[in-house]
Protein backbone atom coordinates (compact mmCIF):
# COMPACT_ATOMS: atom_id res chain seq x y z
CA UNK A 1 0.00 0.00 0.00
CA UNK A 2 1.35 3.40 -0.90
CA UNK A 3 2.30 5.84 1.64
CA UNK A 4 -0.25 9.00 2.24
CA UNK A 5 0.80 12.10 3.23
CA UNK A 6 0.47 13.03 6.74
CA UNK A 7 -3.16 14.10 7.45
CA UNK A 8 -3.73 16.18 10.62
CA UNK A 9 -7.60 16.49 10.29
CA UNK A 10 -9.02 13.96 13.14
CA UNK A 11 -11.85 11.44 12.43
CA UNK A 12 -14.55 13.69 13.45
CA UNK A 13 -13.21 16.70 11.53
CA UNK A 14 -13.19 14.97 8.15
CA UNK A 15 -17.09 13.30 8.46
CA UNK A 16 -18.48 16.70 10.05
CA UNK A 17 -18.75 19.77 7.49
CA UNK A 18 -19.75 17.78 4.49
CA UNK A 19 -22.26 19.57 3.56
CA UNK A 20 -25.79 18.09 2.57
CA UNK A 21 -24.17 16.07 -0.64
CA UNK A 22 -22.19 14.53 1.82
CA UNK A 23 -19.17 15.66 -0.57
CA UNK A 24 -17.55 18.52 0.64
CA UNK A 25 -16.57 20.93 -2.32
CA UNK A 26 -16.79 17.80 -4.61
CA UNK A 27 -20.86 18.57 -5.81
CA UNK A 28 -19.69 21.57 -6.42
CA UNK A 29 -16.82 21.62 -7.81
CA UNK A 30 -17.99 19.00 -10.85
CA UNK A 31 -21.09 21.49 -11.61
CA UNK A 32 -18.04 23.69 -12.82
CA UNK A 33 -15.69 20.98 -14.60
CA UNK A 34 -19.34 19.53 -16.21
CA UNK A 35 -20.23 23.00 -17.13
CA UNK A 36 -16.91 24.13 -18.51
CA UNK A 37 -17.29 20.80 -20.98
CA UNK A 38 -20.68 21.49 -21.75
CA UNK A 39 -19.91 24.94 -23.38
CA UNK A 40 -18.27 22.97 -26.24
CA UNK A 41 -20.43 20.26 -26.62
CA UNK A 42 -23.47 21.72 -26.26
CA UNK A 43 -22.55 24.01 -28.96
CA UNK A 44 -21.66 21.00 -30.91
CA UNK A 45 -25.43 19.17 -30.26
CA UNK A 46 -27.11 22.29 -31.09
CA UNK A 47 -25.43 22.88 -34.27
CA UNK A 48 -25.65 19.50 -35.33
CA UNK A 49 -29.05 19.44 -34.51
CA UNK A 50 -29.78 22.09 -37.02
CA UNK A 51 -27.53 20.58 -39.73
CA UNK A 52 -29.40 17.17 -39.54
CA UNK A 53 -32.41 19.77 -40.64
CA UNK A 54 -34.94 17.80 -42.54
CA UNK A 55 -33.01 14.32 -43.00
CA UNK A 56 -34.63 11.55 -42.96
CA UNK A 57 -34.01 8.63 -40.32
CA UNK A 58 -31.63 6.74 -42.29
CA UNK A 59 -30.04 9.22 -43.23
CA UNK A 60 -29.43 10.54 -39.69
CA UNK A 61 -28.49 7.41 -38.52
CA UNK A 62 -25.56 7.68 -41.06
CA UNK A 63 -24.61 10.71 -40.41
CA UNK A 64 -24.18 9.55 -36.69
CA UNK A 65 -22.77 5.81 -37.01
CA UNK A 66 -18.92 7.42 -36.85
CA UNK A 67 -16.85 7.16 -34.08
CA UNK A 68 -15.77 10.65 -33.16
CA UNK A 69 -19.85 11.78 -33.69
CA UNK A 70 -20.96 9.24 -31.66
CA UNK A 71 -18.25 9.72 -28.27
CA UNK A 72 -19.13 13.20 -28.93
CA UNK A 73 -22.77 12.41 -28.36
CA UNK A 74 -22.29 9.99 -25.40
CA UNK A 75 -20.24 12.48 -23.74
CA UNK A 76 -23.18 15.23 -24.93
CA UNK A 77 -25.37 13.20 -23.40
CA UNK A 78 -23.75 11.68 -20.28
CA UNK A 79 -22.00 15.13 -19.27
CA UNK A 80 -25.65 17.21 -19.59
CA UNK A 81 -27.44 14.14 -17.50
CA UNK A 82 -25.03 14.88 -14.74
CA UNK A 83 -24.78 18.54 -14.65
CA UNK A 84 -29.00 18.16 -14.48
CA UNK A 85 -28.55 15.55 -11.58
CA UNK A 86 -26.12 17.98 -9.55
CA UNK A 87 -28.39 21.15 -10.13
CA UNK A 88 -31.39 19.03 -9.61
CA UNK A 89 -30.04 17.70 -6.18
CA UNK A 90 -29.50 21.84 -5.00
CA UNK A 91 -32.88 22.50 -6.18
CA UNK A 92 -34.36 19.77 -4.51
CA UNK A 93 -32.41 20.96 -1.35
CA UNK A 94 -33.40 24.07 -1.86
CA UNK A 95 -37.51 23.55 -1.71
CA UNK A 96 -37.83 20.15 -0.36
CA UNK A 97 -38.02 20.45 3.67
CA UNK A 98 -39.49 17.02 4.47
CA UNK A 99 -36.28 14.84 4.87
CA UNK A 100 -37.66 11.40 4.08
CA UNK A 101 -39.63 13.08 0.97
CA UNK A 102 -35.79 14.89 -0.04
CA UNK A 103 -34.47 11.87 0.48
CA UNK A 104 -36.78 9.63 -2.05
CA UNK A 105 -36.76 12.08 -4.41
CA UNK A 106 -32.47 12.28 -4.41
CA UNK A 107 -32.49 8.58 -4.71
CA UNK A 108 -35.44 8.42 -7.71
CA UNK A 109 -33.33 11.10 -9.37
CA UNK A 110 -30.23 9.22 -9.67
CA UNK A 111 -31.78 6.24 -10.80
CA UNK A 112 -33.71 7.89 -13.57
CA UNK A 113 -30.30 9.76 -14.76
CA UNK A 114 -28.21 6.22 -14.50
CA UNK A 115 -30.99 4.53 -16.63
CA UNK A 116 -30.95 6.88 -18.79
CA UNK A 117 -27.17 7.21 -18.85
CA UNK A 118 -27.28 3.67 -19.73
CA UNK A 119 -29.92 3.49 -22.32
CA UNK A 120 -28.17 6.43 -24.44
CA UNK A 121 -24.96 4.37 -24.25
CA UNK A 122 -26.81 1.09 -25.13
CA UNK A 123 -28.15 2.94 -28.15
CA UNK A 124 -25.50 4.30 -29.53
CA UNK A 125 -23.49 1.21 -29.36
CA UNK A 126 -26.39 -0.24 -31.34
CA UNK A 127 -26.50 2.50 -34.14
CA UNK A 128 -22.66 2.20 -34.42
CA UNK A 129 -22.77 -1.31 -34.55
CA UNK A 130 -25.61 -1.31 -37.63
CA UNK A 131 -22.98 0.38 -39.89
CA UNK A 132 -19.41 -0.19 -38.73
CA UNK B 1 -40.93 17.22 14.43
CA UNK B 2 -43.92 18.12 12.83
CA UNK B 3 -43.61 21.94 11.75
CA UNK B 4 -45.67 24.98 13.14
CA UNK B 5 -47.00 26.64 10.34
CA UNK B 6 -47.03 30.35 11.73
CA UNK B 7 -47.89 33.32 9.05
CA UNK B 8 -45.43 35.35 6.80
CA UNK B 9 -43.91 38.45 5.99
CA UNK B 10 -45.28 39.06 2.39
CA UNK B 11 -42.00 39.15 0.09
CA UNK B 12 -42.32 38.15 -3.52
CA UNK B 13 -45.75 39.78 -3.58
CA UNK B 14 -43.81 42.96 -2.97
CA UNK B 15 -40.57 42.98 -3.25
CA UNK B 16 -39.78 44.11 -6.94
CA UNK B 17 -37.68 42.17 -9.28
CA UNK B 18 -34.80 43.10 -9.92
CA UNK B 19 -32.22 41.86 -12.84
CA UNK B 20 -30.26 40.43 -9.89
CA UNK B 21 -32.99 37.96 -8.57
CA UNK B 22 -34.74 37.72 -12.00
CA UNK B 23 -31.53 36.63 -13.88
CA UNK B 24 -30.99 34.33 -10.79
CA UNK B 25 -34.06 32.61 -10.93
CA UNK B 26 -34.48 32.30 -14.67
CA UNK B 27 -30.98 30.30 -14.90
CA UNK B 28 -32.80 27.88 -12.49
CA UNK B 29 -35.86 27.69 -14.66
CA UNK B 30 -33.65 27.45 -17.89
CA UNK B 31 -31.67 24.97 -15.97
CA UNK B 32 -35.04 22.50 -14.92
CA UNK B 33 -35.73 23.30 -18.90
CA UNK B 34 -32.83 21.65 -20.22
CA UNK B 35 -33.14 19.15 -17.71
CA UNK B 36 -36.42 17.78 -18.97
CA UNK B 37 -35.64 18.75 -22.51
CA UNK B 38 -32.76 16.29 -22.63
CA UNK B 39 -35.01 13.48 -21.87
CA UNK B 40 -36.83 14.61 -24.90
CA UNK B 41 -33.30 14.38 -26.99
CA UNK B 42 -32.82 10.71 -25.05
CA UNK B 43 -36.34 9.83 -26.76
CA UNK B 44 -35.26 10.91 -30.21
CA UNK B 45 -32.01 9.00 -29.73
CA UNK B 46 -34.08 5.86 -28.73
CA UNK B 47 -36.57 6.65 -32.23
CA UNK B 48 -33.58 6.03 -34.02
CA UNK B 49 -33.23 2.79 -33.69
CA UNK B 50 -37.57 1.99 -33.15
CA UNK B 51 -39.60 1.48 -35.56
CA UNK B 52 -40.41 3.92 -38.34
CA UNK B 53 -43.96 4.19 -37.44
CA UNK B 54 -42.51 5.63 -34.11
CA UNK B 55 -39.71 7.70 -35.49
CA UNK B 56 -42.45 9.08 -37.70
CA UNK B 57 -44.64 10.28 -34.95
CA UNK B 58 -42.05 11.83 -32.87
CA UNK B 59 -41.13 13.10 -35.60
CA UNK B 60 -44.08 14.70 -36.37
CA UNK B 61 -44.65 16.39 -33.25
CA UNK B 62 -41.60 18.74 -33.36
CA UNK B 63 -42.80 19.85 -36.86
CA UNK B 64 -46.17 20.74 -35.37
CA UNK B 65 -46.68 24.28 -33.82
CA UNK B 66 -46.61 23.35 -30.65
CA UNK B 67 -43.51 21.49 -30.93
CA UNK B 68 -41.79 24.15 -32.73
CA UNK B 69 -42.72 26.56 -29.61
CA UNK B 70 -41.48 23.68 -27.14
CA UNK B 71 -38.05 24.04 -29.63
CA UNK B 72 -38.05 27.61 -29.18
CA UNK B 73 -38.31 27.56 -25.74
CA UNK B 74 -35.42 25.16 -25.00
CA UNK B 75 -33.22 26.91 -27.72
CA UNK B 76 -33.95 29.93 -25.55
CA UNK B 77 -33.28 28.14 -22.25
CA UNK B 78 -29.86 26.77 -23.71
CA UNK B 79 -28.38 30.00 -24.47
CA UNK B 80 -29.34 31.82 -21.57
CA UNK B 81 -28.27 29.34 -19.54
CA UNK B 82 -25.32 28.89 -21.58
CA UNK B 83 -24.29 32.63 -21.30
CA UNK B 84 -25.76 33.16 -17.16
CA UNK B 85 -23.82 29.87 -16.97
CA UNK B 86 -20.35 31.66 -18.12
CA UNK B 87 -21.35 34.94 -16.27
CA UNK B 88 -21.73 32.24 -12.98
CA UNK B 89 -18.14 30.89 -14.17
CA UNK B 90 -16.91 34.60 -14.13
CA UNK B 91 -18.17 34.97 -10.53
CA UNK B 92 -16.23 31.67 -9.76
CA UNK B 93 -12.88 33.26 -10.25
CA UNK B 94 -13.96 36.21 -7.81
CA UNK B 95 -14.43 38.77 -10.80
CA UNK B 96 -17.68 41.22 -11.37
CA UNK B 97 -19.28 41.23 -8.48
CA UNK B 98 -19.71 45.08 -8.18
CA UNK B 99 -23.06 46.64 -8.82
CA UNK B 100 -21.99 47.95 -12.17
CA UNK B 101 -20.45 45.16 -13.58
CA UNK B 102 -23.20 42.89 -12.29
CA UNK B 103 -25.72 45.10 -14.21
CA UNK B 104 -23.53 45.52 -17.33
CA UNK B 105 -23.49 41.37 -17.54
CA UNK B 106 -26.51 41.07 -16.64
CA UNK B 107 -27.64 42.99 -19.72
CA UNK B 108 -24.93 41.14 -21.94
CA UNK B 109 -26.65 38.06 -21.13
CA UNK B 110 -29.80 39.34 -21.94
CA UNK B 111 -28.52 40.57 -25.36
CA UNK B 112 -26.60 37.61 -26.44
CA UNK B 113 -29.18 35.14 -25.83
CA UNK B 114 -31.83 37.39 -27.39
CA UNK B 115 -29.65 37.72 -30.53
CA UNK B 116 -28.34 34.02 -30.56
CA UNK B 117 -31.90 32.63 -30.09
CA UNK B 118 -33.47 34.75 -32.85
CA UNK B 119 -30.35 34.08 -35.57
CA UNK B 120 -30.39 30.33 -34.79
CA UNK B 121 -34.79 30.42 -35.57
CA UNK B 122 -33.68 32.55 -38.91
CA UNK B 123 -31.13 30.12 -39.71
CA UNK B 124 -33.78 27.35 -39.55
CA UNK B 125 -36.40 28.73 -41.40
CA UNK B 126 -34.95 29.59 -44.05
CA UNK B 127 -33.09 26.95 -46.50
Amino acid sequence: MHEQPAKYQSALGRVRGLGTAHHGTHHWWMQRVSSVALVPLGLWLLYSLIHLKGYTKEMIVDWLAHPLRIVLMVATVWTGLYHSLLGLQVIAEDYMHNRTTRTVLMVGLRITFFLTACTTLIILIKILGHHA
Amino acid sequence: MKPVHRPLSPHLQIYRPQITSVLSIMHRTTGMALAVGQFMLVLWLVSLVASPEWFECYQRFWQHPLGIVILMGLSFSFFYHLMNGLRHLLWDSGRGFDLPTVYKTGYGVIGVTAIATIVTWINIFID
